[in-house]
């Protein structure tokens, strides 16, 4: 089980929880005064930028830094999507987007939870909140996406649901940071070293 | 010492980690003013190289060619992360945002230019080339990324695809970036 408190500020923390985060995808002009503007909303999504970034950010719109505070500035937040560990299981948690995606249940499927539910999956985190309802979650790393400070400082106000304590913040930002950097091999490595 | 990095100019229709591509826009925000009314920010960065994972990046284009049988939805990405890179003298004279008048970090001593051409400075990759290809150094700030519409990127490439940073030069970058994110800030 982590940590979390429930401690509300101004800032944008990492490890915040936060509800109902709209994800710009693209804007499309039409022609003339028309654009296409497509967003997701994500129900959860986790902060993921590094905790000295978003306080340097807020300290230099604050007007507190007096050093070069537009080089303190960031463009945006990185966060990930945070989705119910059932859904997961059964495929359904972008059911909304009519997206399929994988199973984890029945009796041949079972055995992938395991590893998840044990975080040795690279591309998900489980987390477990002690909230009163729905407290067991996945973080998709593989949905990550940025988002606009000032706007997502905005939303936290109204929309803030916890924040992941230090310790355990730092564990989710060291697995997803793993899980970019992974290094691709080639499928067929060993065969052609077998074939040398 | 700053090894100078390998690049090709081989280019596909797929979206590869490292690929450097011109011009790209980053969509800031979308507000809403009432009515009909969305006032749309955004920035358009000159150059940006891809951070995203090739595993990744492969996996959503098989996915959307129609090669994936099992669960090809579960293999799409929402989005792809970049970054920003700049002239390198530019970012040494904190010059390189003047266009959004943002006065930047001026690197004036020696000492600081020198960390960040070794790539002691966590915030920066310094790019040096070799001699044959006249491209002059380059920096990325890992500070200014973000996340760009996959399928967007993929049409941009088509015209604005630059050059791609080769194998272990870009999972180097990769790196450095992660272990940017991954930073432990603690108290002062």
């Amino acid at each position: 089980m982590i940590r979390i408190n429930y401690q509300l500020d101004e800032q944008i923390h990492q490890g915040d929880i936060i509800k109902d985060v709209k994800h710009i995808q693209k804007v499309e002009h039409k022609g003339g005064d028309e654009y296409e503007i497509t967003c997701i909303e994500f129900p959860l999504v986790v902060v993921l930028t590094q905790e000295c970034d978003l306080d340097l950010d807020y300290k230099a719109r604050k007007g507190s830094l007096t050093s070069n505070p537009e080089d303190k500035k960031l463009f945006s937040v990185l966060v990930a999507p945070v989705y119910p560990a059932d859904q997961v299981f059964e495929g359904e948690h972008l059911r909304d987007l009519h997206r399929q995606m994988q199973i984890m249940t029945g009796r041949k499927l079972k055995h992938l939870q395991g590893p998840l539910k044990n975080n040795d999956t690279p591309r998900y985190y489980y987390l477990e909140l002690p909230l009163k309802e729905d407290g067991e979650l996945i973080i998709d790393f593989c949905h990550c996406f940025s988002i606009d400070v000032e706007s997502l400082a905005k939303l936290k106000q109204s929309n803030f649901i916890c924040s992941i304590k230090e310790l355990f913040r730092e564990d989710i930002s060291l697995r997803f940071a793993n899980y970019l950097a992974r290094i691709r091999l080639p499928r067929n490595c060993e065969k052609n070293w077998l074939e040398k | 010492m700053n090894e100078m990095i390998k690049i090709d100019y081989q280019s596909d229709e797929q979206i590869h980690q490292g690929d450097i591509i011109k011009d790209v826009e980053y969509i800031q925000k979308v507000e809403h003013k009432g009515g009909d009314e969305y006032e749309i920010t955004f920035i358009e960065f000159p150059l940006v190289v891809v951070l995203t994972q090739e595993c990744n990046l492969e996996l959503d284009f098989k996915t959307r060619k129609g090669l994936i049988a099992e669960y090809p939805e579960d293999k799409e990405l929402f989005s792809v992360l970049v970054a920003p890179v700049y002239p390198a003298d530019q970012v040494f004279e904190g010059e390189h945002l003047r266009d959004l008048h943002r006065q930047m970090q001026i690197m004036s001593s020696g000492k600081q230019r020198s960390r960040v051409v070794d790539n002691e400075t966590s915030r920066y990759h310094f790019l040096k080339f070799p001699p044959e290809e006249k491209i002059d150094d380059l920096i990325v700030d890992f500070k200014h990324y973000f996340s760009t519409d996959l399928k967007k990127l993929e049409l941009l490439k088509k015209d604005n695809f630059a050059f791609h940073i080769m194998e272990l030069y870009r999972e180097d970058i990769s790196l450095r970036f992660t272990n940017y994110l991954a930073r432990i800030g603690l108290p002062l």
